[in-house]
């Protein structure tokens, strides 16, 4: 009897560690592959998706309404992932999460050379790290791009503009 | 065969044990995670970097896909200044002044954090939507079936949005300081 109460207490210390653990480092990744296989709906891998105007019914947790968003799911695990983009007259940012949901970096329009950014998202230590360069810790992640409208009249504009934005690998 | 059932149910009580009680930690402690503003609250959490297992769960799951608070600032209210939580029935005016950052926006949501329906078309206003008074103040109303009007939810639980993208710099760390808009309930039907 002794052996038995003590076996199922065993049990259920052991498995509530499990369950735990499995919790504190499933979930974040586990997180990321739910997102990741939403977006991965928009564009295969390495290619960049967008998304319609947030609207009411249009899904997504709180979507701000004004912003045009874009996602590009990527595997840098054989190669580097250019990213390049046309920024246009109102605010854009770039940020880019490792599979386990850790920001890895974030670019904004006001670090734009000639209307451009150009940026290479590098798994860490596969290339030399430089002010374009984002080391990414995991080979698989996802980069959000934000693109203010500002005249929601003419949000078409801006979404020419945003199309013009790609993430293709480095050759 | 009754033994291994046991086991088999105690195994699995303590995976939702183990597992539940760091999910109500980690919700709470994530919710822990704010600073209080007049009726405004920022969630710190979004931008992060970790410094270890269990504030990456927080992160993940308080502050999913955020930015930091460098990039963008996120405020949220779910009640008015008496600290009452949104009525359908009631009209509320928010006013202020524009904050200190390149973009700023107010946007109504459900308790499920979508957006709310609005025959007029009319989902936040924001710095490039904005009108302003003589002394450069806005005032805005949050009802319920006005098309004209911030939607307000049909169902309680919502709360307003106040979004900050490219602030000041150090702006986080003066938000005690900032004048930030307020939302007075009107009148109730």
């Amino acid at each position: 009897m002794l052996v038995s109460i003590r076996t199922g207490l065993l049990t259920l210390a052991v498995s509530a560690m499990l369950g735990h653990a499995a919790l504190l480092f499933g979930a974040p990744h586990a997180v990321t592959r739910l997102v990741v296989g939403r977006s991965a709906d928009l564009a295969p891998v390495n290619t960049i998706g967008h998304v319609e105007l947030p609207r009411p019914g249009g899904g997504g947790i709180g979507p701000s309404p004004d912003l045009l968003y874009s996602v590009c799911v990527y595997d840098v695990s054989q190669r580097a992932l250019r990213v390049t983009a046309v920024m246009p007259p109102s605010y854009w940012s770039m940020s880019v999460y490792a599979a386990n949901t850790d920001l890895m970096g974030v670019v904004n329009d006001s670090a734009a050379v000639d209307g451009r950014i150009e940026r290479v998202i590098a798994l860490a230590g596969t290339v030399p790290p430089g002010p374009d360069v984002i080391q990414v810790s995991s080979p698989r992640g996802l980069a959000i791009f934000r693109t203010l409208v500002p005249d929601l009249e003419h949000w078409q504009d801006i979404d020419s503009i945003r199309r013009q934005t790609h993430c293709e690998p480095v050759h | 065969m009754r033994a291994i059932l046991r086991r088999l149910g105690l195994a699995i009580l303590g995976l939702a044990i183990g597992a539940g009680t760091l999910a109500a930690w980690t919700m709470q402690s994530a919710r822990a995670q704010r600073t209080f503003h007049g009726v405004w609250s920022h969630n710190l959490l979004p931008g992060q970097q970790p410094t270890g297992p269990y504030h990456r769960l927080q992160i993940a799951m308080g502050g999913l896909l955020g930015l930091p608070p460098d990039e963008a600032i996120y405020l949220v209210a779910e009640t008015d200044e008496q600290g009452r939580a949104f009525d359908a029935a009631c009209r509320y005016r928010i006013e202020g002044v524009p904050p200190p950052t390149r973009w700023w926006s107010l946007t109504p949501y459900d308790a499920n954090s979508h957006l709310i329906p609005n025959p007029g078309g009319r989902y936040s206003i924001g710095s490039t939507s904005v009108l302003l008074d003589v002394d450069g103040r806005f005032s805005v109303t949050l009802a319920a079936d006005d098309p004209g009007a911030l939607p307000l939810d049909a169902e309680p639980g919502g709360h307003v949005l106040l979004r900050l993208y490219d602030p000041e710099p150090g702006l986080v760390e003066r938000l005690g300081e900032l004048e930030l808009p307020t939302i007075e309930r009107e009148e109730c039907s």
